[in-house]
């Protein structure tokens, strides 16, 4: 049932008059003052045309509403914030609204000068911090903040964080054991591990310095580089989403290796998570949940033709099938 | 590898990425038979649309829309199935319809809701008590404690609904 467009301001109008109409209120001077509204123009007449089909018993299959639990049923259906609250971490999920929300239900607000914060192995925190500072810690992480009133300064000990400083705040310092970063109001991603330390900038600029290379490097808004004892490489272009992935508690994999993944699951786990030498060079995609190993472990041997091997819990090893 | 002289644009991005759009669905319905029917679904939709899929810059972006959409409408049918299972479970002793009559029902139902989408259960107690009982806006204000301006905002939005379903 589509056709002409109706003006909205003319939809509007009909849909009022319908209203009305519905109201049981009408008055003779109201139904005349509708026919002249509908006499005006051809476009009022279509818009009238169209609201008059809206009334509920006109709709196919509404006899039905007769039946009292289906009334019941339809009605006790409609749109309950629950359900909205579903679709929209779904939504958020996907980071498909834009700018993610950081405010969470279980972050905790923290109003120290000086503190330390930390994740156990396979947990993911997020605190809300002073001057609407947001942290997120990945697995394993550990980091000292100084938000004191002079420099700020965050130093990140292990591990993976995020941290978004909003727009206009003052300068902050973000020491790793490979780098020291600067940036005003900027949205970054910080991970360091054995390969040394991962910079990606998802909002504003950082300075990027590092031993070998006193003077800063500028890195912009959507890229990122890796830092290690030889100095910084060279930015690469980074995708938002998946650069975010773990936030949300998702390991995405593009035809990754599987020692790489393994590697990756391994940090969410605790014991030893390996793969034979047979194997490692396997290719897989998909979308790993990091909160739940064991399941992501399954969906490898699912879709590659490998087989999970358990000594213990702790020494888990992938084989050929 | 695959040729990419050969595969049509839809049949690589379903090589690229069917794997992770099926355990993207699995994760969010935690069953992996109704992942691989939506998954496929999603595709379909794909080969439907107008797009050129050998534009996209995002394509896990673009099928996880897609999919979302698939999703919410599943999700929309699990809500119209509960409620009409609660419904008649709080009925007084009655004959139980049949699995055919139910599927009818909830399908009929759901083709109602399409109209009334996003409008929430109070609007729909005001609309219903309009077009079914063909109380006027007095009445209903009276029986359900409200003035009879807010029965008519009530109406105003609901028709609002139900024209945007059917025309827009």
């Amino acid at each position: 049932m589509r056709g002409a467009a109706v003006d909205p301001r003319v939809r509007d109008r009909a849909i009022d008059w319908l209203v009305r109409m519905q109201s049981g209120l009408m008055s003779a001077g109201d139904h005349q003052a509708l026919q002249q509204w509908r006499q005006v123009s051809a476009e009022h007449e279509h818009a009238w045309q169209r609201v008059s089909s809206l009334p509920l018993m006109l709709q196919p299959g509404a006899n039905l509403l007769a039946d009292a639990t289906a009334r019941r049923a339809l009605q006790a259906a409609g749109a309950d914030p629950q359900r909205r609250r579903q679709v929209l971490k779904c939504l958020l999920a996907l980071g498909l609204l834009g700018g993610i929300s950081w405010q969470t239900a279980d972050s905790t607000l923290v109003r120290s000068a000086l503190a330390s914060y930390r994740t156990r192995v396979g947990e993911r925190r997020h605190w809300a911090l002073a001057d609407g500072y947001s942290l997120w810690l990945n697995t394993a992480s550990a980091v000292n903040l100084d938000l004191g009133a002079g420099q700020r300064s965050v130093e990140l000990v292990e591990g993976e964080l995020a941290l978004d400083t909003p727009a206009g705040s003052a300068s902050l310092e973000l020491l790793t054991p490979n780098a020291v970063l600067y940036s005003h109001g900027a949205h970054l991603l910080v991970r360091h591990d054995r390969q040394g330390t991962r910079v990606t900038v998802l909002r504003g600029l950082a300075q990027v310095s590092t031993r070998r290379q006193p003077t800063p490097v500028p890195l912009q808004a959507g890229w990122q580089m890796q830092v290690d004892e030889r100095g910084a490489g060279r930015p690469s272009p980074v995708d938002r989403v998946l650069a975010q992935a773990w936030m949300r508690g998702i390991l995405p994999a593009e035809r990754m290796r599987l020692d790489h993944l393994l590697a990756e699951l391994s940090r969410y786990r605790p014991g030893l998570l390996r793969c034979s030498e047979a194997v490692a060079a396997l290719r897989i995609t998909g979308s790993f949940q990091l909160d739940d190993t064991d399941a992501a472990l399954a969906l490898v041997a699912n879709t590659l033709p490998v087989r999970i091997e358990r000594r213990t819990r702790y020494w888990v090893t992938v084989v050929p099938a | 590898m695959h040729d990419d002289s050969i595969a049509s644009p839809v049949a690589k991005l379903y090589a690229n990425h069917h794997g992770w759009l099926r355990g993207w669905l699995h994760r969010r319905l935690g069953h992996s038979a109704d992942a691989e029917d939506l998954a496929h679904d999603t595709f379909i939709r794909v080969l439907r649309s107008k797009e050129d899929v050998r534009e996209l810059r995002q394509p896990m972006a673009f099928l996880a829309t897609i999919a979302n959409g698939l999703l919410i409408n599943r999700w929309r049918r699990q809500a119209i199935e509960r409620a009409y299972l609660e419904a008649l479970a709080a009925r007084p002793l009655a004959e139980e319809p049949s699995p055919e009559e139910r599927h009818l029902m909830i399908e009929t139902l759901l083709q109602l809701d399409s109209l009334l989408v996003g409008l929430s259960a109070r609007v729909r107690q005001i609309f219903f008590l309009s077009q079914l009982d063909g109380l006027t806006y007095p009445q209903i204000a009276a029986q359900l404690s409200l003035t009879v301006a807010q029965v008519q905002r009530a109406m105003s939005k609901a028709f609002s609904v139900c024209y945007a379903s059917r025309f827009e």
